[in-house]
């Protein structure tokens, strides 16, 4: 059996949640409204997250280009990916929204450029 | 001397969603200025997400939701003078303008103050101490990192829990720096609980609530800082005096309205935003001048701020056009209970207005009133997140008719 308390975040309320998992069934107390619950469920199953970080820019005025997921990545693949991507250089010109790394690291998502460099 | 309808001073999303919608409006002459070297203002720097869900629903970065109004900009023609910074604002509507070449003076029919906010500094929390390297605003750190690229530091304590304290702390973390810990005064954390979530809890950066840094140790870089708890008199306790061991110590203590120029024009100010005192079309007690964004109050949300800039923007394009009445004492807003600021501070236009409100100490479920003009339910209110509420046109008709001055109580009850 393991507890765990999740603070759910869907809304500015912020409901403080218990989540009980007893033989492979998980019982969540202490949300307020089903969106929650299924948010706090996937927390508790497997938390993700969007990664947004900075590259080094090849050449060109512009030292670092920012950078992000296309979509949520498991959280404990965020420090591994951000390792990963002190190897990888963006070479100009860059648009917005451009893949610079496809599938990274087999998360299923693309690291796309959310910003320009000419 | 130029003559000019629309000068809107600050390229941020403020002053960018005024110049795209003065434009719409049918205004044909207008500059934005901006000292810096690109527009977007501090979006620029702020790669995270967390942007745009009111106004496209989508969950954008900075950059990307700068983006969107810079294009509109362009596809617009609106001239924007980057490098260029206003250095003066006379009475009369009268601007200096000074790039690196040369100084020009401007008559503007109408101006749009869209300077934004700067970071309270050291010298302004007095912390004892040596004066080592080391110790950086959270925002002029988050600028060399995610624009020129340098780590501030490798150990790292921030005081204040302010979303850009603790937007640092994940950076930070995220680049391999230890994040000692988050030290705030207060028994809650300043800014967004999804940040304090995703930002520290995610990272297990300890926050530690009603603490604060009593001293800064080192010769030449920050080599530890103390850290006490505070008493209930809100004073530190120095039997409770630690030290953590750190070479950076990072400040998110808070953020103030820009606003020099404003009072060089005498415009009269309210001390509770730090900005100035505007109606219900963004506009100052001087005639044909308007302020939006972060220079009027600091927002947590830009989205609010775009709003803020379209807001100012149709008043100015009324005021350039002549078809708004003339300047006059409306109804104004008081504090009431549990309420730290309210803007617009006063309503003299019939029209739709958003107010947006503070509360002072952190409530459960309330309800937000303002006169019985309008009325609220929050589940939560903290001072943190700012509250919308919108006053219909209808609302504001009555109240306005016959026309002389009043005022309207806004309050907070908890339920
Ligand atoms: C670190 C941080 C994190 C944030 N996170 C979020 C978030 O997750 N979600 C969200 O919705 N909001 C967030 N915000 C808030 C949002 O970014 C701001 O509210 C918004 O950017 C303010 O816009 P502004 O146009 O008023 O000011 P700014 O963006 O500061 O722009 C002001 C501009 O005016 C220029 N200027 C100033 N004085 C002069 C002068 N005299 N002459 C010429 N130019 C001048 C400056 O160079 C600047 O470009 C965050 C803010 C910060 C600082
Ligand atoms: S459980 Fe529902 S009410 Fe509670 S914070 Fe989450 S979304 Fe809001």
């Amino acid at each position: 059996m393991r507890n765990s308390e999740i603070v759910c975040i869907v809304c500015p309320k912020g409901c403080r949640a218990l989540v009980r998992e007893k033989n492979r069934r998980v019982e969540i107390t202490g949300t307020e409204c089903a969106r929650g619950a299924e948010y706090v469920r996937n927390e508790y199953i497997e938390p993700m997250r969007v990664l947004t970080t900075t590259l080094t820019v090849e050449s060109g005025g512009k030292r670092r280009l920012s950078v992000r997921t296309d979509g949520k990545i498991k959280k404990k693949l965020l420090i591994p990916c951000v390792r990963y991507l002190k190897t990888v250089k963006a070479v100009p010109p860059i648009h917005m929204g451009e893949v610079i790394v496809e599938n990274m690291l087999d998360t299923g998502m693309d690291l796309i450029a959310t910003d320009e460099v000419e | 001397m130029i003559d000019l309808d629309l000068a809107v001073i600050g390229a941020g999303p403020a002053g960018l969603a005024a110049a795209v919608r003065a434009r719409k409006e049918g205004i044909r002459d207008i500059v934005v200025f901006d000292r810096d070297d690109r527009p977007g203002g501090i979006l620029n720097q702020c790669i995270h997400t967390g942007f745009g869900l009111l106004r496209f629903d989508e969950d954008l970065t900075g950059p990307e939701y700068a983006y969107r109004f810079v294009t509109e900009v362009n596809r617009l023609k609106v001239p924007v003078e980057l490098g260029t910074a206003v250095v003066e604002l006379a009475k009369d509507r009268i601007l200096t303008a000074v790039n690196g070449k040369k100084a020009s003076k401007y008559r503007c029919r109408a101006i749009i103050l869209a300077m934004g906010c700067r970071e309270r500094t050291r010298n302004a929390v007095m912390i004892p101490g040596t004066r080592p390297a080391g110790i950086f605003t959270a925002g002029k750190a988050q600028r060399l990192m995610n624009i020129d690229g340098y780590l501030p530091g490798k150990s790292i304590v921030i005081l204040g829990s302010g979303d850009i304290g603790m937007i640092m702390a994940r950076r930070l973390a995220l680049e391999g720096c230890e994040v000692k810990a988050v030290v705030e005064k207060n028994l809650y954390a300043g800014g967004l609980i999804r940040n304090k979530v995703q930002c520290l809890d995610d990272f297990s950066i300890p926050l530690l609530l009603g603490h604060t840094v009593t001293a800064i140790h080192g010769e030449y870089r920050v080599e530890k800082v103390t850290i006490c708890t505070m008493n209930e008199g809100g004073e530190p306790d120095e039997r409770t005096a630690k030290d953590i061991e750190c070479d950076t110590l990072l400040l998110s203590v808070g953020l103030i309205p820009e606003n020099e120029l404003t009072r060089m024009a005498g415009i009269g100010m309210d001390r509770s935003t730090g900005g100035a005192f505007v109606d219900n079309i963004l506009e100052t007690e001087t005639e044909g001048v308007f302020s939006c964004g972060n220079v009027l109050h600091v927002s947590d949300i830009v989205d609010y701020v775009s709003l803020e800039g379209e807001i100012a923007a149709s008043g100015a394009a009324g005021r350039i056009r002549g078809v708004l009445s003339e300047k006059r004492y409306g109804k104004r807003f008081v504090s009431g209970r549990n309420i730290r600021q309210i803007v617009p501070q006063s309503i003299t236009q019939e029209r739709e207005t958003p107010l947006f409100i503070r509360v002072q100490e952190p409530t459960g479920p309330a309800r937000i009133t303002a006169g019985d003009i309008a009325r609220k339910r929050v589940p939560v209110a903290r001072p943190s997140e700012m509250i919308e509420l919108t006053i219909e046109k209808k609302k504001c008709q009555k109240l306005l008719r016959p026309p002389g001055e009043g005022t309207i109580e806004v309050n907070c009850r908890e339920e």
